[in-house]
């Protein structure tokens, strides 16, 4: 019998899956793209862009335009790297992502290492890359979510003591590491991004309770045990006596920073004084306002109604993540989702919150606001990540 | 997934919920509920207002000749925040290079030395928000050198303000007042009650004296405002240009004065000073003031010696202060200089200040020109009718023996026989008012002690005038009471004077009939010209006292119909004086002084009043030569000084005049001559066709010569 070589007839007169199959498959990922989570992800950091430029132009021409443009170029490549995230199956991540979070630890590694590492305000916390700081702590938030949505995905919901402890020391490594650059404020973000995902992985709730213990336990800790230093302290606890008189001048300092820009929001009333024309801003009285106090540029200069606006963007995002959790087809996709979520909601509720005085003040960037390149960044990243989630619930 | 994570997942979005409330709950807080008070934070945070000088309004005569104007006066300055981050070497070589060019081709004292541009640069008082001002009155070839050498002075600017200026020099200074810089208690006082209209800055002038003081409130403009935005370290970040106010010129003040009359009363003062003045050289002094006695507004308010107000702008350096005061230019100034001014008085040898406004600050015997009043309370009190006749032997006998005190004379020892109200006044009978004050000294029981004194304060004597000018005096009427006291307070200042023995001062300051007696003509009691000048003019009126105005309208900048104060007459009335059936025998009597038709005797100033023109202005008057006792030091007789009061009776205008003119001798030489060259002028209409020469300069010596035709009364 003669051999034929060649593919099977079967196969020969199979109809050929067309390049794209979004217009015939409803189940094609590329049908169910959140749009609205994408437009408000460029809204929100659109705005951002502006009002950094609001808080670093300089108040009479001649215009810095400096930071805008670094601010769009980083929103250009941000939308880039999302858009491609978003094509990528996020359920390859689940295979490789021991390589992620094992990368990430790496980086926080060697972040440590004087010479490799820089610091900043006493914290060792950086890589001096030609034209680019790269902050790894706000990397090592996502590693950690990636890492413990793989885990905990493997365990398949069978969780026993030992897995809890494994899930536990996947996070905790991480936060040490954060730790002791002493970065406090991205430490206890991924504490409660960790808690959250316990929660929601199905830990029983004494377990939670018990974390919860520790976990207050372990701030005291750290607050008494010098690890931090004297300013950052001063920071935390500065807002628990706001109507005190401050004692030390670190202290001082610290309840200017929320004096400055508490009297900036305060004064933006209902309206704002007007784009570009917010004078605690101009006057540069609210120090770090371009990054971790930019929502005080905001409330100075769009008043409750601009800030509410920002609210109610920022909100969308968080709710279009949490839908995306919800309606994940898998466990990996629901924690991954989770995580991003609560990592938003912390980082928007501790910033937003420390700038009116209701949250201490830590190190923590506003998402999609907050002028720096790695903070915004792992946020398209992670907004990348949700948006293939989501786009493929049904394949 | 499970249901349990669908479950929890809900949980979460309860949590983000309650933090997003969270964060609007405190938004709504901060922005809403206390928004406000955090904008006023915010604004006195960053906002810096910085206070941008008016110019003062004018001052003008009543025909609209400005007699303190505005001028344009070229100021350099330097930024003090730019300068100051300039490097220390380059703020040196600055401030030396500044100093060379603005002392260049000028005299020494002139010069600015690179120390004074530091002391400037370190006065706390500038602000720094606008350019420290180092020198004034830049020449326009100065300014251009400044404004094409821009690169070789950087922070260095030019800016224009407007000082003050007196086209008519020192004509009136004393009613103009001068403007100075806040002093510190001014400034003091000022920062306690900043008025918010007009809000002073520490740098700021004020009036200090005269209409300037007076009338500041109009004079002043309403400052200007620039709102910057400051950073954290104080710079300027930039201006609120919305906020910009401009400022505002202040008020134009139309004063009552007539410049020509004011020229020509400083002009009959000096050139009278000059003639007829006795006493000690260089101390000549006195007063003139015309009045329209129909509104009491000053016509003219002349007081010699006298000073250029712009030798004042911008503050008074110690020379000029020293000269001021009556002291040579060289000299301390401050504690030294009072110590120096309370010397020269011990020593017999007291300075003349010039800038004290003799004609309401002065404090004169009235000597005969009191008559009028003196005849008023007669009258008033009933002890006196016009036809009352006294028989006038030349003296008055009021005690016996021949001590002075007893035996009161006439002056020249003039017997005037038989003598009525109207010719007392005429021929300035003492013995008629000796009698009149001795009256009511011997019938206190039925009149009072004081009725005299009383009756007298009718007409204004003993009471301000209530001019509308800063610090007016109000002369001093004794009584037996404050006779008492002043004794008493002699003797507790120095009781070995009195042999230690409080009954012997009781007894000096007892009260006595020669009191009564000496006060009836004038001597021991002192009114200020001014007082006795509205007296006539009450009487001239028909007897309404008015406070005296030198003011005819304020109105806004530049702009004379637009009136915003005018001095309301009704509402200037003191009080309506009744002569009875007198009026007519006091103006025919004093009538009797200037113009002898029509009359039985020989008035005092005929002589002085001989071809004036009665026709075009009937006019009448009253002499005064008031004795000035002893010199303590020398014991010898000090000069008279000499006294007129003119007034008119009917006419085209109306007019009141009064001289007093120190150690001048009689009122008759002096006083009346110089009232005589005033209402002359008027009269004969030659000062209608009159101008003012440049710069108000008065030429004492021509104008002595000119009116060398003007005969002199030597009586009293």
């Amino acid at each position: 019998m003669a051999t034929t070589y060649g593919p099977p007839a079967a196969r020969r007169h199979r109809p050929r899956q067309p390049l794209t199959n979004w217009r015939t498959n409803p189940a094609s990922p590329f049908r169910h793209v959140d749009l609205v989570l994408v437009g408000a992800v460029l809204a929100v950091s659109l705005l951002g862009a502006v009002m950094v430029w609001s808080t670093t132009r300089g108040p009479v021409a001649p215009y810095d335009n400096s930071y805008l443009v670094r601010v769009l170029m980083f929103i250009g490549l941000g939308s880039a790297i999302m858009g491609g995230l978003a094509l990528l199956d996020y359920r390859k991540l689940r295979d490789y992502w021991p390589f992620v979070y094992g990368g990430s630890l790496l980086l926080l590694v060697l972040v440590l290492v004087p010479g490799i590492g820089s610091r900043t305000k006493g914290t060792q916390g950086w890589f001096q890359l030609p034209g680019f700081q790269l902050q790894p702590s706000e990397l090592a938030k996502l590693g950690m979510i990636i890492g413990f949505a793989g885990l905990a995905s493997q365990f398949r919901g069978d969780l026993d003591n030992t897995r809890v402890a494994m899930l536990l020391g996947l996070c905790g490594a991480p936060m040490f590491l954060v730790l002791l650059q002493p970065d406090l404020g991205t430490t206890l973000v991924s504490v409660a991004v960790a808690f959250a995902l316990l929660l929601v992985v199905g830990v029983p709730g004494r377990i939670m309770a018990g974390l919860a213990i520790a976990a207050i336990l372990g701030t005291t800790l750290v607050l008494t045990s010098g690890v931090l230093k004297d300013y950052q302290v001063a920071r935390l606890t500065t807002y628990v006596r706001q109507d005190e008189t401050a004692t030390t001048d670190t202290e001082k300092k610290a309840r200017f920073n929320l004096e400055q820009s508490k009297a900036a929001i305060g004064a933006g009333g209902l309206w704002g004084q007007g784009l570009f024309e917010g004078s605690q801003t101009n006057g540069e009285f609210v120090p770090e306002q371009r990054t971790d106090f930019i929502f005080s540029a905001v409330g100075e200069q769009l008043g409750f109604v601009g800030s509410s606006v920002l609210l109610l963007a920022l909100g969308t995002i968080v709710w279009r993540v949490w839908r995306a959790a919800q309606l994940a087809r898998d466990e990996f996709g629901t924690l991954l989702c989770t995580g991003i979520m609560v990592m938003l909601v912390v980082q928007s509720f501790e910033n937003i919150g420390m700038t009116m005085g209701i949250m201490p003040i830590t190190g923590i960037p506003l998402p999609f606001v907050s002028y720096g390149g790695s903070a915004m960044l792992t946020m398209f990243v992670a907004m990348g990540l949700v948006l293939s989630v989501h786009m493929r619930r049904f394949t | 997934m499970n249901p349990d994570s669908r479950h929890r997942l809900g949980l979460l979005a309860v949590a983000t919920l309650s933090l997003f409330g969270a964060l609007f709950a405190r938004l709504w807080f901060l922005q809403i509920v206390e928004g406000d008070s955090f904008e006023a934070q915010a604004a006195t945070n960053n906002r810096e207002v910085v206070i941008t000088p008016a110019p003062r309004g004018r001052i003008l005569d009543r025909n609209g000749v400005p007699l303190v104007d505005n001028r344009e006066s070229i100021v350099v300055g330097i930024a003090k925040q730019d300068f100051e981050e300039l490097s220390d070497g380059k703020q040196d070589a600055l401030v030396d290079r500044l100093a060379q060019a603005l002392s260049f081709g000028k005299p020494v004292p002139e010069q600015i030395t690179a120390e004074d541009i530091r002391k400037k640069l370190d006065d706390p008082r500038f602000t720094k928000f606008r350019p420290i001002p180092i020198a004034e009155d830049l020449t326009p070839e100065e300014e251009i050198y400044f404004a094409e050498q821009a690169d070789r002075y950087p922070t260095v600017s030019v800016e224009h303000t407007t000082v003050r200026e007196y086209p008519y020099g020192s004509l009136a200074a004393h009613v103009l007042g001068y403007v100075g810089p806040l002093n510190d208690d001014q400034w003091q006082e000022l920062s306690k009650d900043n008025d918010s209209k007009k809000p002073y800055v520490q740098t700021d002038e004020i009036g200090r004296a005269g209409v300037e003081a007076q009338y500041e409130s109009y004079l002043r403009g309403t400052p200007g405002q620039r709102v910057y935005e400051v950073d954290r370290t104080g710079t300027i970040v930039r201006e609120l240009e919305k906020e910009r106010v401009e400022p505002k010129p202040g008020d134009d003040v139309y004063l009552s004065l007539d410049v020509k009359v004011q020229y020509k009363a400083e002009e009959a003062l000096q050139a009278q000073l000059l003639q007829r003045f006795q006493g000690r050289p260089g101390h000549e002094a006195g007063a003139l003031v015309v009045l329209d006695p129909t509104t009491s507004q000053v016509r003219a308010m002349a007081s010699y010696p006298t000073y250029d107000p712009s030798e004042l702008v911008g503050g008074i350096p110690c020379p000029v202060w020293r000269d001021l005061q009556g002291l040579p230019r060289e000299g301390p100034c401050g504690d030294d200089m009072t110590a120096e001014i309370a010397q020269r008085k011990a020593d017999g040898d007291p300075v003349t200040p010039k800038l004290l406004n003799r004609a309401i600050r002065g404090e004169y015997f009235p000597a005969s020109t009191f008559k009028l009043a003196s005849g008023y309370a007669a009258i008033k009190a009933g002890i006196r009718t016009p036809e009352t006749t006294i028989q006038d032997p030349g003296y008055e006998r009021l005690c016996e023996g021949d001590g002075k005190g007893c035996l009161k004379r006439n002056a020249e020892d003039a017997v005037h026989g038989s003598v009525a109200l109207a010719k007392a006044l005429t021929v300035s009978s003492d013995v008629y008012f000796y009698k009149v004050g001795r009256q009511f000294w011997e019938q206190r029981e039925q009149l009072g002690e004081t009725a005299f004194q009383d009756a007298v304060k009718d007409l204004g004597y003993g009471e301000l005038t209530g001019i509308d000018l800063p610090g007016e005096l109000k002369g001093q009427i004794p009584t037996p009471a404050s006779e008492l006291e002043l004794a008493l307070a002699l003797y507790r200042a120095d009781p070995g004077a009195y042999d230690n023995d409080e009954a012997v001062a009781r007894d000096q300051g007892r009260w006595n009939t020669g009191f009564s007696a000496d006060i009836a003509i004038g001597q021991k009691l002192v009114v200020t010209p001014l007082q006795s000048a509205n007296a006539y003019a009450a009487l001239s009126n028909g007897g309404t006292l008015r406070q005296p105005t030198v003011i005819e309208k304020i109105t806004g900048y530049r702009s004379a119909t637009a009136i915003h104060y005018r001095p309301d007459l009704d509402e200037r009335v003191i009080r309506q004086i009744d002569f009875k059936d007198a009026r007519d025998d006091f103006l025919h009597g004093f009538q009797g002084v200037v113009d002898p038709t029509g009359q039985i005797d020989r008035g005092t100033a005929v002589t002085t009043f001989t071809g004036f023109p009665f026709d075009r202005m009937p006019l009448a008057g009253k002499t005064g030569t008031a004795q000035n006792g002893k010199d303590p030091t020398t014991n010898r007789e000090r000069p008279d000084t000499s006294v007129f009061v003119g007034f008119t009776l009917g006419g085209p205008s109306s007019w009141v005049a009064t001289a007093t003119l120190e150690y001048s001798g009689s009122g008759g030489s002096a006083a009346a001559p110089a009232v005589r060259m005033v209402l002359q002028s008027i009269a004969d209409g030659s000062l209608d066709a009159f101008t003012i020469p440049t710069g108000g300069s008065i030429d004492a010596e021509s104008a002595a010569a000119d009116a060398a035709d003007i005969g002199t009364s030597t009586t009293d």
